[in-house]
């Protein structure tokens, strides 16, 4: 009853939104599916833990465009275009990707394009020898794609830390042969954040992503990962804190559509406060999509007695000659560690915090990680 | 004075008394190995010195260099220069080996009121000991012991020992999982370690560690007190003869 009502609130909310089309987003189409999708069962799966009447009105009163400052694009094979420049056949393009996107799921992701009124496409058509770096600012809809040529590796910078209040949506595209380390950070606790990021896989294609997060007033990541291609890899990493008053709800599906696949999920989270995580993780393997090696880790420590850490695994497996692995933990910090710390001189607090960055850093290594690990360090209890 | 004195310790776990009034002395300079059958307190021993929760002293008296070692947290016992090489070293992925062997040596020095040493000094001494001990300096890299074998273990708990230089060394079957080399390098480094001035405690099943460090004293330990003491030739008789002609 209470999904129903949400559902009738939202589609009050956007009643009366103007749902123009541009080239590049069918709005009339988007505004039609939305509409249906608020008050869907699966909708209301997905949205269980989070508001989604509160993200809709945030979004409403958001500027309806916001320009990421992006740096290194002045390296050869690099081009950044506004949307609403781009020739008839690639808008098209972007336009059909935009409706294969999994609108149930992602309800939002219709409703902030609906709202855009423009955002960038961006090409790699070769490798890069240094990180493009992707800042935000602190309000508004950003609406990034990002496409790389086939065999061009890149590594993708994108930092969401300041008190931001955005509906980001990244949707990668990776071509054959195609590689792409990602690193997103976005660790401010007063942030009103709402992210979509949407990759794809062709053939043989590897896509690395690791993701520092901190929960935020309201702060939701919704992730789709799939790998369309054959022999395609995808790793995401990913390390996150809750400190009290701060909510985080992560969404992850991985989509195993292509043969001889490989996926490894790996999240670690730390509860240091009277707040509330959410981790969904689901692996959905497709029927033509045999031989896929498929993992999905999530741990959690509750440092603090009233933190909410919620997780929940998912597999959906249509295939049989499939490989797949899932767990999922919320527990304590182990005692044999921190005796054996103690035992080495080490005080229960240095041993607490050397434990715990231990825990994070298992999932960040990249070149946000120092920044990211102190960030969270410092919001552990003492 | 002894570096350790036990009196007539009692030791309970979970209620159960494991400890019955064990009596024990180690001088300085002295190497004791404690052997006995599987359940007569020996791994009880090495946790209750080390101070893990879980092991309640119900009575006697456990006197390290002149201090009452349970009124000490675990921490505060490696300050005063006690060690405990691990029969089962535990994993700590994402922590690197040295990250790891710096704070404990930084902690180990703070409490001594010594300055820290400089950090490329450091993980040069570090370096030079994993190589004495045979072991790949790359572990020091990976997370602490983590998908580290049997042997490779071991060896990391004696570069710890060599590296702390701690007063009283307690062994707590160290030798357990070794082949012959690893037992061999092991031994090397415990012998390495002995000085007039500290003392070890060897904890063992089998008489071959023994082979390779010499000890002073070797007691029997059953049924939760030392039930013979002896010099190194008791292993042997140990060997030969098993437990049961003690009564153990």
């Amino acid at each position: 009853m209470a999904g129903r009502m949400t559902g009738n609130t939202v589609a009050e909310l956007i009643h009366d939104w103007p749902d123009l089309s541009r080239p590049w987003r069918d709005g009339t189409y988007l505004r039609g599916r939305a509409q249906a999708a608020v008050t869907s069962p699966l909708t209301r799966e997905a949205w269980k833990y989070s508001q989604l009447p509160r993200f809709v009105s945030a979004l409403a009163a958001l500027p309806t465009l916001a320009e990421p400052r992006i740096e290194g694009l002045d390296q050869p094979g690099v081009r950044l275009r506004a949307l609403d420049e781009l020739d008839d056949a690639t808008a098209r393009e972007l336009s059909a990707h935009l409706n294969a996107t999994d609108n149930q799921r992602h309800v939002l992701a219709d409703l902030s394009l609906l709202r855009a009124s423009g955002g960038w496409l961006l090409d790699i058509d070769a490798s890069l020898p240094s990180p493009l770096l992707v800042r935000y600012p602190d309000a508004g809809i950003t609406p990034l794609f990002v496409r790389l040529a086939a065999n061009v590796s890149a590594e993708l910078h994108e930092r969401c830390d300041g008190a931001a209040s955005l509906a980001q949506i990244t949707q990668v595209a990776l071509a054959r042969g195609a590689q792409l380390a990602h690193h997103r950070s976005a660790l401010d606790g007063s942030a009103q954040h709402w992210a979509l990021l949407d990759v794809t896989l062709a053939d043989s294609s590897r896509y690395c992503l690791e993701l520092a997060q901190c929960g935020g007033v309201q702060r939701r990541s919704e992730i789709q990962v799939r790998l369309s291609g054959r022999g395609a890899e995808a790793e995401l990493r990913g390390a996150y804190l809750i400190e009290a008053g701060t909510h985080l709800d992560q969404q992850l599906t991985v989509e195993h559509l292509g043969s001889d696949g490989t996926s490894r999920q790996t999240f670690h989270g730390i509860g240091a406060g009277r707040g509330r995580s959410i981790f969904n993780g689901r692996i959905h393997i497709h029927p033509h999509a045999p031989r896929t090696n498929a993992e999905l880790s999530n741990r959690n420590l509750a440092l603090d007695s009233a933190a909410e850490m919620n997780t929940k695994p998912e597999l959906e497996i249509y295939t049989d000659d499939v490989r797949c692995a899932h767990g999922a933990t919320v527990g304590q910090l182990a005692q044999d560690s921190l005796f054996y710390l103690a035992s080495r001189g080490i005080d229960l607090a240095a041993a607490r915090t050397l434990l715990c960055r231990g825990f994070l850093a298992e999932c960040l290594q990249g070149p946000l990680a120092q920044e990211s690990l102190q960030r969270f360090m410092g919001a552990l209890p003492q | 004075m002894n570096l350790l004195q036990i009196d007539d310790l009692h030791v309970s776990v979970n209620g159960t008394e494991i400890l019955r009034g064990l009596d024990l002395g180690i001088g300085a300079g002295e190497v004791h190995a404690i052997m006995g059958p599987n359940g007569s307190g020996k791994s009880t021993l090495a946790n209750v010195l080390a101070g893990r929760p879980g092991y309640e002293v119900t009575g006697g008296s456990i006197r390290f260099l002149g201090q009452d070692l349970t009124r000490l947290e675990a921490h505060e016992r490696a300050h005063l220069g006690l060690f405990l090489a691990f029969q089962y070293p535990v994993e700590i992925p994402g922590v690197s080996n040295m990250e790891f062997l710096k704070a404990s040596f930084d902690s180990l020095c703070a409490a001594r009121g010594e300055a820290q040493p400089n950090a490329v000094a450091f993980m040069k001494e570090v370096r030079a000991l994993a190589q004495s001990l045979q072991l790949n300096p790359e572990f020091l890299k990976r997370g602490v012991n983590e998908g580290f074998s049997g042997g490779e273990k071991k060896r990391n708990e004696i570069l710890q020992l060599l590296l702390l230089k701690p007063r009283l060394a307690v062994l707590d079957e160290t030798d357990s999982g070794l082949d012959i080399d690893a037992l061999q390098v092991v031994a090397q480094g415990v012998n390495g370690y002995r000085n007039p001035d500290n003392g070890v405690l060897l904890i063992t099943h089998y008489q071959r560690l023994l082979d390779h460090i010499v000890p002073d004293v070797v007691h029997v330990l059953a049924r939760g007190r030392i039930v013979r003491s002896g010099g190194k030739e008791l292993a042997l008789t140990l060997e030969e003869k098993g437990y049961a002609w003690l009564g153990a």
